[in-house]
């Protein structure tokens, strides 16, 4: 049996043989999980380090490896990337766990005192659904599970072997067969024993899910991007607040060290006054046509599609992460990533509640001749507050070379976001650094935020508004580039001065789903 | 690829290109193809009708012509793709002209998705006649679909309506029929959804909850608190399920007059255990004065969890009155209710915050308090609090001193330089290396001849390293490399206590420049046995690339067989170094390292540096290699990685070993890599 979740959980981001997915869970034992893991595809060929697991090989073979037919096709970082090696994993779930023991512990309220139904008073726990239990989730799962006070008791997903894998790993995790699993995701909700739900669906789900959850009396951590048409964010907003529904975004760079650093240099001046923040997300992809096809056996595509209106199910459009490039599941890597950067460019201007004024920009559009997707290849898009302060958006570069970067008169201080160095200038400005924190990809302690705020029922760090706000200003650089023209916003009304721009702000669901 | 710029610049190329394209007779064409869309099919003309959507806006005379193209693909027999294609773009720029085509999807069970999908953001008031008129003879899912795009159309003429079909036998439309009511929320559509909930119809008991509190916060946000607050209030009975009893009790905070100041006090006295968290999560956002002394005062009759919770709503109103219940709270006895007010104060305090916090900070015994003080004084504030800390510092004892100078050197306390020259000297040598540790990160390049001279006349083996430490860090702030070691020369040269010149010979290794290595050359001479010993370790830590071929000619006369290895093997690392020097010289010193090593241990060194840095010739140096039984393994692999690396360079040679490399190679992948490197040479 794997040791621990964290084990059977990493194995997800082992080695892909074949058809079936295997990974060495412990010195003489392999998981194989029997479907394949597919990735958007311009991760393909990225050539992430060997787990030091394997590294028992010679160094040279394994350099071979690297290159050959075996090496692996998971990307370590990013928003698709899988989590580290059993080995580094163990290793960050007990630094997790002492820093929970160490931190938070002392400040665990039990559940019935503060009402969560009392169902989880016996382990002082907070019961968890997972909705969505693809790539995404496997990926953010550990840092939920090294919580002490979670339990996971159900799973849903409208595809039946991504149910089922799930619920094997969960039990594995807790040494029973106690994991329940729904492919209607409302049947989850239903349950009344689960307090809170994970929401790590496809984008076109999130919000959608996310009232759902809110309507059933659930707590909510949600994948980003949170929405993905303005009035449907709002719409989220107002649904939690109707609900008094504690929800954090997933926009968990909020809860990482060196974005606080950052954030915490650029208040105290230590830029000068600053006039820029520029932001950068990848260049496209583009991805070929692709023609309809069956839907594969245990997809419930219907449910698959959820609000999004009918349209054929096409693999090439609806496989990995392609879906990610097309209006209607994705909008691309300005709303899917650059609303991490949003988020901390609005945090760091304190600006949870308002926003831009303005947005202008240009973009490449993909080759009709070659390509199906819709999304820009490229893009610059700025938007500027009312005080004159300017956030640039670059999609543009490789996917590893996406930054945020806060320039002021007098320095400028930058994360990158695939390494989470930060680099500044003047370099003084690096000796403040004075803690550590857990690399960007953990989002551990956004994860304890939400916990914390369960029982207390104070907002998060990542609350409804906020992640709404930072959304919406990608949206807003995403309309401006359809449209192809200079956009005013009113970040009070919330409109538009265009009507066509206003029409674009809501999509109509398809029913039976509504917002 | 086609590159599009909002903004006034492209206006001009971009409507010269609306014009020729519209001046074109291919509209229909580009239509008609539309029309035939599939996917996988060409999407030119689908682009191209996106291209006219940005290039003919404010064109109203070549909008007009666009629209009627994409209304003509939703008649007939377009492709599906092809209608919904062109619903979307008619969901932007459609007008009352298209109208008629899109009633036409309405009619047909597939096409109502996409026929409201261009409709919910219509901005004729005629697009809700359709979606009536349709209503009528459409069933189950394409009947809510229409029902839905009414509520969110906010179709105040459709109430009468949608209260009939809030009856409906199928329960969907019947829900979407009370949703769309409760948005479209004017007072015919509460009387209607009010009329309805009487009927007690336990399928629809959510449709009327979520209808309930959504026409509550419509009636909130008119300002008419007495109405809201009774509508709030049904949903706070104790009956009702917990998030409910939350969310009402929440909004009857935000409804109240006075902010829910009485509501929180009351439910803080009282004992819902459900709803006195959220009162107390209300303390937060409460806005009259004196609020956070009135809350502080409550703290000591809560209970340790809920006081908990009052420092996290305290620490989130941020005001003195809260800052100071908070520093309160530091000392408590219960060690939740203490670590929740230390965590607080990180975020919150000031210098009026530094002696609680110091206080825990500096408890004899270390525990998690403790780490959390230290860490919260860390995160404190203003140059006010690092002088208080400093004070505190100044107070504590020794043990406690040296964690509270950990605290100044990650604040980057420069203020606290004086302090910590004088701990230099200190008799508790952790003290002592503390205040080093403080000087090297805190201190200036003027400061350094004190540093310096502390270190000559130091004669302390137990602090000697952080003291060289501090020196070298501080060296290193200057900005010419080649004044780095001045300061520390000229103490040097001065001193002849044995102590302190080896000290320095380890601060000259790191701070190099050609006078540091005369002297630590000329130190391998001297009489003193352990200044000879200091200035091979010296020597062998070199930092300096430049030193490389001195330091090998000194392994080369090396008295010993311990300092000739020494040394040999600083000079590799050296050479494995980044730096600019030229690539014959550094061949040069590879093969001389090789000549010098005699051992299998450091001639294997040798290949796997020329392995991991290839230079032109390197292949020359390493191919003999394969003759040797004990290193032919090694060779072989640095020849793949150093063919691989540069495969152009040194190419015949390299054709002419590869072979022999892939012969001795015992593993088959690196065989495998040797002979695909052939086949790409050949």
């Amino acid at each position: 049996m794997p040791q621990d979740h964290d084990r059977a959980f990493a194995a997800i981001g082992g080695w892909r043989v074949g058809r079936a997915l295997t990974c060495s869970v412990g010195p003489d034992k392999l998981l194989v999980f029997p479907f394949p893991i597919r990735y958007p595809f311009h991760m393909v060929g990225t050539t992430p380090s060997l787990t030091p697991a394997l590294r028992i090989q010679p160094a040279a073979a394994a350099a071979t490896d690297r290159a050959g037919a075996n090496a692996p096709t998971v990307p370590e970082k990013g928003p698709h990337a899988m989590p580290p090696s059993p080995a580094n994993r163990i290793s960050r779930r007990r630094f997790l766990q002492r820093a929970a023991a160490t931190i938070v512990a002392p400040m665990i309220v039990p559940a019935s005192t503060l009402g969560l139904n009392g169902a989880t008073a016996p382990s002082n726990r907070i019961a968890f659904g997972c909705i969505g239990v693809g790539n995404r989730a496997r990926h953010v799962m550990p840092s939920f599970l090294a919580q002490p006070d979670i339990v996971f008791t159900a799973v849903s997903d409208c595809r039946e072997d991504r149910l089922k894998s799930a619920k094997e790993l969960m039990d594995a995790h807790y040494g029973n067969k106690d994991c329940r699993t729904y492919p209607d995701f409302r049947d989850l909700l239903a349950q009344k024993d689960i307090d809170a739900v994970f929401i790590a669906t496809g984008d076109r789900w999130h919000t959608t899910a996310s009232i759902h959850a809110a309507r059933a009396g659930k707590d909510i951590y949600s994948e980003k991007p949170i929405s993905l048409y303005i009035g449907e964010g709002r719409a989220l907003v107002e649904t939690c607040r109707r609900y008094g529904t504690i929800y954090q975004g997933g926009t968990q760079r909020r809860s990482t060290a060196s974005y606080r650093f950052a954030l915490e240099m650029v208040r105290q001046g230590r830029i000068g006054r600053l006039h820029t923040v520029e932001m950068q997300v990848w260049t496209g992809p583009t991805i070929p046509h692709d023609k309809p096809a069956p839907v594969p056996a245990g997809w419930d595509y219907d449910t698959w599609l959820g609000p999004v209106q009918w349209r054929p199910f096409v693999p090439g459009r609806v496989s990995g992460g392609n879906w990610n490039y097309f209006w209607d599941t994705g909008e691309g890597p300005i709303i899917g990533m650059g609303c991490h950067y949003t988020d901390q460019m609005q945090w760091t201007l304190e600006r949870d509640h308002t926003g831009p004024t303005e947005f202008d920009g240009k973009c490449e559009w993909p080759d009709p001749v070659k390509f199906m997707s819709e999304t820009p290849v490229a893009a610059e898009v700025r938007c500027r507050y009312a005080d004159g302060i300017t956030g640039v958006m670059y999609s543009r570069g490789t996917f590893k070379e996406r930054y945020i970067r806060y320039i002021g008169d007098e320095g400028w201080i930058q994360v990158d976001d695939e390494t989470n160095a930060v680099t500044a200038e003047p370099k003084s400005i690096l000796g403040l650094r004075a803690t550590a924190g857990v690399s960007w990809d953990n989002a551990g302690d956004h994860v304890r935020n939400l916990l914390d705020s369960i029982r207390s029922r104070r907002p998060t760090i990542c609350h409804p508004e906020a992640a709404h706000r930072a959304q919406t200003i990608c949206q807003a650089m995403n309309i401006g580039l359809r449209l192809g023209r200079k956009l005013r916003w009113d970040p009070v009304a919330e409109r538009f001065d265009c009507d066509e721009a206003n029409r674009m702000m809501w999509r109509e669901a398809r029913a039976p789903w509504r917002v | 690829m086609k590159i599009h710029t909002f903004g006034i610049l492209w206006m001009l190329p971009l409507m010269a290109t609306a014009q020729s394209a519209l001046a074109q007779p291919d509209l229909a064409k580009i239509a008609a193809d539309v029309a035939r869309y599939e996917s996988g099919g060409d999407m030119e003309p689908l682009r191209a009708i996106d291209d006219l959507v940005r290039a003919t806006r404010d064109m109203p005379d070549l909008r007009k012509p666009l629209e009627s193209a994409l209304a003509s693909v939703l008649k007939g027999d377009s492709t599906f793709e092809g209608k919904r294609f062109a619903c979307q773009n008619l969901g932007i720029i459609g007008s009352e002209e298209s109208l008629p085509a899109l009633a036409g999807l309405l009619a047909r069970d597939e096409t109502v998705g996409i026929a409201c999908l261009a409709l919910g953001s219509y901005p004729s008031a005629k697009a809700n006649s359709a979606l009536r008129d349709a209503l009528a003879t459409r069933k189950g899912t394409a009947r809510a679909q229409i029902i839905n795009t009414l509520g969110d159309r906010r179709d105040a003429s459709s109430v009468e309506l949608l209260a009939g079909l809030s009856h409906d036998a199928d329960p969907a439309v019947a829900e979407a029929a009370v949703a769309a009511l409760a948005k479209i929320g004017d007072a015919p559509a509460r009387a209607a959804i009010a009329s309805l909930r009487r009927e007690n119809a336990p399928a629809l008991a959510s449709a009327f909850t979520e209808a309930s509190l959504r026409i509550a916060d419509q009636i909130a946000a008119t300002g008419d608190r007495a109405a809201a607050a009774t509508a709030y209030e049904e949903f706070c009975q104790p009956s009702q399920p917990t998030h409910l009893r939350r969310a009402a009790f929440a909004a009857l905070l935000r409804t109240d007059a006075d902010g829910g100041e009485k509501r929180i006090l009351a439910a803080i006295h009282g004992q819902d255990a459900t709803l006195k968290p959220i009162a107390i999560a209300g303390v937060a956002s409460l806005k009259s004065g004196g609020t956070s002394e009135k809350f502080a005062a409550e703290i000591v009759n809560l209970d340790p969890v809920m006081q908990v919770l009052m420092i996290g709503a305290m620490a989130a109103r941020g005001d003195d009155g809260a800052r100071r219940a908070i520093t309160s709270e530091v000392q408590n006895a219960n060690q939740s209710v203490a670590m929740a007010a230390i965590r607080a104060l990180g975020a919150l305090g000031d210098a009026t915050s530094v002696p609680a916090l110091a206080k825990v900070a500096t408890r004899r015994e270390e525990s998690e308090l403790t780490g959390a003080a230290l860490a919260s004084l860390q995160q404190l504030k203003g140059t006010a609090a690092s002088e208080a800390i400093l004070a505190a510092a100044k107070e504590a004892p020794p043990e406690a001193r040296v964690r509270l100078m950990g605290v100044l050197l990650a604040r980057q306390t420069t203020q606290a330089v004086p302090f910590l020259i004088e701990q230099a000297s200190h008799e508790d040598a952790k003290v002592a290396a503390a205040a080093f540790r403080g000087l090297g990160k805190l201190s200036e390049p003027k400061q350094l001849p004190a540093l310096v001279e502390m270190l000559a006349n130091l004669r302390r083996p137990e602090i000697e390293k952080d003291a060289c430490g501090a020196v070298v860090q501080v060296a290193r702030r200057i900005a010419d490399p080649a004044r780095r070691s001045d300061e520390i020369l000229v103490a040097y040269r001065k001193t002849d206590a044995a102590t302190a010149r080896c000290a320095m010979l380890g601060a000259l290794a790191e701070t190099a420049g050609p006078q540091a290595l005369d002297a630590a050359l000329a130190a391998t001479e001297d009489r003193d046995q352990k200044i000879r010993d200091a200035a091979t370790r010296a020597l062998a830590n070199w930092s300096d690339p430049s030193a490389t071929p001195r330091i090998l000619a000194k392994a080369d006369s090396a008295p010993d067989t311990t300092s000739r290895i020494l040394l040999l093997r600083g000079c590799i690392r050296l050479l494995g170094l980044p730096g600019d020097r030229p690539k014959n010289e550094m061949l040069a010193d590879y093969a001389t390292a090789l000549r010098l090593a005699t051992r299998p241990e450091e001639k294997r060194m040798v290949i796997a540096a020329l392995a991991a840095t290839p230079l032109p010739g390197s292949l020359g140096i390493v191919a003999p290699l394969l003759d040797d039984a004990a290193l032919q393994a090694d060779a072989a692999h640095a020849i793949v990685r150093i063919v691989k690396a540069n495969p152009a360079a040194d190419r015949e040679q390299a054709k002419a070993i590869l072979p022999k490399a892939a012969a001795i190679a015992k593993d088959p992948a690196q065989q495998r890599e040797a002979s695909e490197l052939l086949k790409k040479l050949k």
